[in-house]
């Protein structure tokens, strides 16, 4: 049994871009509650190796919502009923390749649906190339999680 | 800093009696790390070995619903 906390077009957003093989990464705050930290997020930040839009408005259509590439100022964004706290990540600051954080992502069960999730590490490297205040108002916080996480490891 | 080891209130269940003394150990365990990283804080330690207690998903809809409080659970 796992635990709800996926809206019903979330899950089925990250289950049809799993069968799609559309490969993404949970990063930002999302990544770091996954990991552990005691923070807050109003969104589930998505980064994705290649901008597919076929598939992705594909993805968006199976979870009864939209994929729109984004124009004038819109960024590229998925949205409707139930996928309004999804977010996707275009640039990710201070990180490696997408290809190279993919290969060093860690597994997680989300509500039953298998995810990729940037380890928490990572989102503190991040967060400090972001350089933006309330990236940098995180960080005391990122670094006592991952402080807890080590301590942990080591029973 | 009094740490006490076992709770001293006679009022509580044997559930909150077990709360506090797990709380306990756990306080300790993050001054421990917190004293290891000067300037952490082991209010923020704390939580987090709250947090690794819980499942992913549940620590995920922790911090999601401590900012939404009408999540679209559907």
């Amino acid at each position: 049994m796992f635990d709800v906390i996926l809206t019903s077009a979330e899950r089925a957003l990250l289950e049809a871009l799993n069968a799609l093989g559309v490969r993404f990464l949970i990063v930002g705050m999302g990544a770091a509650l996954l990991e552990g930290a005691p923070g807050t997020t109003q969104d589930i930040d998505l980064w994705f190796g290649v901008i597919d839009a076929e598939r992705l408005r594909e993805a968006a259509h199976k979870a009864g919502g939209l994929y729109t590439p984004g124009f004038g100022l819109q960024p590229p964004a998925l949205g409707g009923e139930g996928l309004d706290r999804v977010d996707v990540v275009l640039t990710a600051s201070g990180l490696d390749s997408f290809e190279i954080e993919f290969t060093h992502a860690r597994d997680y069960d989300l509500d039953g649906v298998p995810v990729k999730v940037l380890p928490l590490e990572r989102v503190i490297v991040s967060k400090r190339a972001a350089k933006r205040l309330k990236d940098t108002a995180q960080i005391p916080m990122l670094e006592a999680a991952l402080a807890a996480r080590k301590s942990r490891k080591k029973d | 800093m009094n740490l006490v080891a076992t709770p001293v209130d006679e009022n509580l269940t044997t559930e909150q009696r077990e709360w506090v003394v797990e709380s306990e150990a756990l306080w300790r365990e993050a001054h421990a790390v917190a004293a290891a990283n000067p300037g952490m804080d082991a209010g923020d330690v704390y939580h987090s070995l709250r947090c690794l207690e819980l499942s992913p998903s549940q620590r995920l809809g922790r911090g999601l619903n401590r900012v939404r409080r009408h999540p679209h659970i559907g």
